[in-house]
């Protein structure tokens, strides 16, 4: 039973109601999800949300003529009303019939253009099933088996008197009037004298007007003429019934559909119509075949006060849109117009939920829209659907053609830029026109990129879904969390995003989600949680997935790919269990006893890191066996224009996109060579406290450097050296060509350095030497065109203000190409950080110090333990033998030296009155230590600074009361003085 | 244009250029447009028969050296090079020196002699038999298949 015959006014408008059905259809979704799992009674607000919407897919299904989708959505709005009225509860089956329901109705809004067939019998029994089991309950509940819903929806409708249909045909409004009775519950609207209808009054269900205006529907009284409407045209009121009820929700008919009218019209004055509906005034017209003035347009601002007030029309001055075809031109623009002058099609949409072929575009004062089962829900959702007609829909092809003229703006600006500079000084003016043009052009383009972002929140609503059927095929119980949903990424990345991060989820619940018996016994909850976060950080937004499942054993892993060969055993002994765990992103790798059909073989996270790679992103997993898993996507926030920072090698130039330099050091040759380091393969170099691996972008990308043969005079290709190679300039090789180079060394050791770009890749960091250093420059991405694609360095090309052309840098594709092991480098960097710490800890233990000083303000300390014997002696008892001195002590004489000669320190004062003399320990002759006063005894706990360029003899320095302290290094000091006495 | 016959016979138009000594041709329909932008900026690590990019108002374009795709040894620049853009793939290719536009007769195109080399025969899909010459007319898609075979085999 295919759809057919869409009516030629839904033909034209019909794009429209597509897109609206696809709209409702995806907000159904996450509602009937947050539904299920509401184990207390369902919340008002999101059944009332979630009946809203399919019964807006029913009325837009009828309306376009799509009989199937109408059934079916009929059927499932029957199932959610019982829902409503509290007389059925969802169960996981119910959800499930649900939730299968709505895969059918998006696969027939889906087919609607191939015409294909879309079977639905099958869900159509499941509901039927549903709702007479509940039917069968109730109709015992009641006397009058017509009136099922009397209690709970006469409520909510206020039309006691009317006779409610049976639920297996439920149509409110065949056989009976729709007229309002109960007072209280109604209001009276009155439309104005001058309109065609000429003061006519209505009571209608308050209520109902309520609604329609929370839903921004247009309420209408038209009328009918029985001549025209009826004889003339063969039209039976039951028809014109069917036609209606399928636009709107009717608030009073004073036709009786079971009439047969007579041949001819005398007698009968005509039909008034009141309904509510979201058709705007020309569609109604068309769809009633009622001319525009006899169909009067309600103001929603008049019927809003008199349901809240409730005045009497009567009482409410003349509403604007008095004309009844004022309004009608109006909201002929806001709705169909704009979109249509593109002449769309409803084409299949990308993975991302967005409407085929269209975005809708906020006012920039606005918050993008949350999902249904946010808090206050009734109302966000009312205050949602308000501000949506603040927004518009915009072809996608539009937007990216804009997008990439604003690229070429700010190419053209760029080169502009240095020529109005140049004639600046002739022109005063030139400059603050450059400035507005500047200003004016990066809004442009910041806004434009802006367009295209959209909230991550809709991926991973999506996973919601996802999630919880894995769960129920595998039966395992699993909650999921979102948080960071407001965060933006552009379109394509999102898209780009989808199916990776769609199999990270099903492996999650696949394999590491354990069933809820096994992590019962190992102490963990039933239910296993999901959590997705996102957050920006420094030009990047990361988005993090864990989850509190057996984790990711290494073991296991570097045991299976040893045995599908990824690696021998000997390297899988070498790697640390953080390579191990990365072992997962090799081709062909799985570990899975059994092919799940869920998350299949083998296939998985290689082209997971692919796909996010071609994103220019990065992945990384951490995961604790037993505990959990945690994965981590790095992606950049920009695509096409960038911040870069331009440097280069010889004249070859190129761009490094600025979010991925963390900082540029400057290095001379001789310090380089002093620094560096090999550790797994690569040079490191310590920068600060971390162990940076570099690369030399000159070696990377195979560039040559040349030289002129003195002899010959002409350019020949210099044998490519390491970096390392330049510390071998003491080489006893003798090569004219290592001659040369030596020669060309020492020049350059003199004069030059090199620039380390620091460049940050995931949480890893390399160090990129270049030779020269440019400007940043914001630059215009430029794809790589197929036929380089296998440049793993590159990530695209640009143009640079002058005209050159220059390629992009990519940090991961460098890393890779250089095959950078930073897992390694990660690990020694621990081990040097452990020992470090170590030491300090052992620098720090307490000792028992004494202070001293020798020249006045500058104070040492050496430990209690080291010294035999402190003596204060007058200067007299100083001797003097040429360059020696001695004191007494003990009835023997000792030599006696100043401080300043072992350490670096100033001499004591000239004229000192007492002086003191330290003789350490350990001494093989005794000799002391002159200094000129003793501070203090303390016990000191501190950590000792130790700097490079903290002198010998000195072990470290510290803080003490306020004084600045060197600890002496006894053991150096000591070693001195045996020196000198030797 | 009308034959003598009163048929109309289909007219073909082809850029011709040098690569070497060879005279060849494109079809000039392939064509987008032809050039002398030289400023090429090479890619490091790309395949051999790529030159490099160059900046056409704007737009970053491939330019294919056609000596090395052919296998007839690297370019080099003179004052006679050109760039002949091609339609497909925004990409260009670079030969020794640009010819007339030459009008010729549907009729007048043959298929490759059977002695010819297999090296040109491989970029080659027809031969027109000029005045003085036998002029090569290359396949585009020969030449872009080529290539992305080679980047294809080269692991991409």
């Amino acid at each position: 039973m295919a759809d057919t015959g869409v009516s030629d006014l839904a033909a034209g408008a019909g794009s429209e109601f597509i897109t609206e059905i696809k709209d409702d259809l995806e907000q159904l979704e996450p509602d009937l999800l947050a539904m299920e799992e509401q184990t207390s009674g369902v919340d008002k607000d999101l059944i009332n949300h979630a009946f809203r919407a399919i019964h807006s897919i029913k009325g837009g299904a009828g309306f376009c003529g799509l009989k199937d989708l109408g059934l079916l959505s009929h059927a499932m709005e029957n199932v959610l009303m019982r829902i409503r009225d509290g007389r059925l509860s969802i169960t996981p089956n119910i959800a499930d019939a649900l939730l299968s329901g709505l895969d059918k109705l998006k696969l027939m809004v889906s087919s609607l253009d191939s015409g294909e067939e879309v079977s639905y019998q099958e869900e159509i029994d499941l509901f039927e099933q549903i709702l007479s089991s509940t039917e069968t309950d109730d109709s015992q509940q009641t006397d009058d088996p017509g009136a099922v819903f009397s209690n709970a929806n006469a409520e909510k409708a206020g039309l006691q008197g009317e006779i409610l249909p049976n639920p297996v045909d439920e149509d409110p409004y065949l056989g009976r009037r729709a007229q309002a009775v109960e007072p209280g519950e109604t209001v009276t609207i009155e439309t104005p004298e001058s309109s065609f209808f000429n003061s006519k009054r209505f009571q209608v269900s308050r209520d109902k007007i309520k609604t329609a205006l929370d839903e921004n529907q247009f309420v209408y009284a038209v009328w009918f003429d029985p001549v025209r409407d009826f004889i003339e045209k063969k039209r039976k009121p039951a028809d014109l019934y069917n036609d209606i009820k399928n636009t709107g929700e009717v608030l009073f008919f004073d036709l009786d559909p079971s009439r047969e009218l007579p041949e001819t019209a005398e007698g009968e004055k005509g039909f008034y119509l009141v309904i509510a509906t979201i058709l705007d005034g020309a569609f109604i017209a068309e769809v009633l075949e009622v001319p525009g003035d006899e169909i009067y347009l309600f103001d929603s601002q008049v019927l809003s006060s008199l349901i809240s007030g409730d005045r009497n029309h009567g009482d409410m001055p003349e509403p604007q849109g008095g004309e009844p075809s004022s309004p009608l031109p109006e909201t002929l623009d806001q709705a169909g117009g704009k979109g249509d002058s593109d002449g769309p099609e409803p084409v299949d949409g990308p993975a991302v939920p967005e409407p085929a072929g269209k975005k809708a575009v906020p006012k920039p004062s606005e918050e993008p829209a949350v999902p249904a089962y946010a808090e206050n829900k009734s109302e966000k959702a009312a205050v949602d659907k308000r501000k949506a007609i603040e927004t518009i829909r915009v072809n996608v092809d539009l937007i990216t053609r804009l997008m990439n003229f604003a690229g070429e703006l700010v190419l053209s600006r760029n080169q502009l830029r240095p020529l109005v500079e140049q004639y600046a000084r002739e022109n005063a003016d030139l400059n603050s026109v450059m400035q507005d043009l500047d200003m004016v052009t990066s809004e442009i383009q910041e806004d434009i990129m802006q367009i295209r972002m959209q909230p991550v929140g809709h991926l991973f609503a999506r996973f919601k879904r996802i999630i919880r059927d894995t769960a129920r095929q595998l039966t395992k119980k699993v909650s999921y969390t979102m948080e960071g949903e407001e965060v933006e990424l552009d379109r394509t990345v999102l898209e780009g995003l989808a199916n990776p991060m769609t199999h990270l989820m099903r492996n999650c619940v696949d394999h590491g989600i354990e069933p809820p018996d096994q992590r019962r016994n190992a102490g963990k909850p039933e239910t296993g949680t999901i959590a997705v976060k996102a957050f920006h950080q420094g030009g990047h937004v990361h988005i993090i997935v864990s989850d509190d499942g057996k984790g990711i054993d290494p073991e296991k892993i570097s045991a299976a790919a040893v045995e599908k060969g990824v690696i021998t055993s000997e390297t899988a002994g070498k790697m640390t269990s953080r390579e191990k765990i990365d072992l997962i992103f090799s081709p062909g790798f799985s570990t899975s006893d059994e092919i799940t059909d869920v998350s299949g073989r083998g296939v998985g996270m290689d082209v997971v890191k692919t796909n996010i790679e071609k994103l220019r992103g990065y992945i990384d997993i951490d995961s604790f066996p037993g505990r959990g898993t945690i994965v981590q996507v790095i992606l950049p926030l920009t695509l096409a224009i960038v911040s870069a920072l331009i440097v280069g090698i010889d004249r070859f130039r190129f761009a490094i996109p600025q979010v991925n330099v963390s900082e540029v050091i400057f290095l001379r040759s001789s310090d380089l060579r002093k620094k560096l380091e090999k550790l797994g393969g690569s040079d490191v170099i310590r920068l600060r406290e971390r162990l940076l691996p570099v690369i030399r972008l000159r070696n990377l990308l195979d560039i040559d450097t040349f030289y002129i043969d003195e002899t010959t005079g002409e350019k020949k290709i210099e044998r490519r050296r390491a970096l390392a190679d330049r510390r071998k300039g003491n080489s006893q090789s003798s090569t004219d060509m290592e001659q040369r180079s030596r020669n060309q060394d020492r020049r350059q050791d003199e004069e030059e350095g090199l620039y380390i770009v620091v460049i940050k890749v995931g949480v890893n960091q390399f160090g990129l030497c270049v030779e020269t250093l440019f400007d940043n420059e914001e630059i215009v991405v430029k794809p790589l065109s197929e036929h380089i694609k296998s440049c793993r360095c590159f990530s695209g090309a640009t143009i640079l203000g002058d005209g050159g052309v220059i390629m992009i840098l990519d940090a991961s594709g460098m890393a890779n190409e250089a095959d950078l092991r930073f897992a390694v480098v990660n690990a020694e960097e621990q081990r040097r950080k452990f020992r470090e710490a170590e030491r300090r800890q052992a620098l720090a233990e307490g000792r028992n110090v004494i202070v001293f000083a020798n020249a006045e303000n500058e104070f040492f300390a050496i430990p209690l333990e080291k010294m035999v014997r402190l003596e204060k002696i007058e200067p007299r008892a100083v001797h003097t033998i040429g360059s020696r001195k001695f004191i007494q002590f003990q009835e023997t004489t000792i030599p006696i030296f100043h401080l300043e000669e072992f350490v670096v320190a100033n001499p004591c004062a000239g004229e000192i009155e007492e002086l003191y003399v330290i003789i350490p320990k350990g001494l093989s002759v005794k000799s002391g230590i002159i200094v000129s006063d003793i501070i203090d005894t303390m016990e000191v706990f501190k950590e000792l600074q130790r700097e490079n360029n903290t002198p010998d003899g000195v072990e470290g320095t510290a803080f003490v009361d306020n004084r600045l302290v060197q600890f002496l290094d006894m053991e150096k000091i000591t070693g001195l003085m045996e020196e000198k006495m030797s | 244009m009308q034959s003598s016959e009163g048929e109309t016979t289909k007219i073909g138009q082809f850029v011709s250029f040098r690569i070497d000594d060879y005279l060849m041709g494109i079809d000039i329909l392939k064509v987008r447009e032809v050039n002398m932008l030289l400023d090429i900026t090479p890619v490091q690590q790309a395949p051999d028969y790529v030159r490099g990019l160059i900046n056409l108002r704007g737009q970053t374009v491939l330019v294919f050296d056609l000596g090395v795709v052919m296998g007839i040894g690297e370019r080099v620049l003179t004052d006679q090079s050109h760039n002949i853009i091609l339609k497909a793939d925004d990409v260009g290719l670079l030969v020794d020196s640009i010819g007339d536009v030459v009008s010729v007769r549907e009729d007048a195109i043959e298929p490759l002699p059977a002695n010819r080399d297999t090296l040109t025969a491989r970029y080659a899909e027809n031969v027109v038999k000029l005045d003085k010459e036998l002029m090569t007319i290359v396949s585009i898609e020969k030449i872009l298949g080529q290539s992305k075979t080679r980047t294809a085999e080269s692991g991409v």
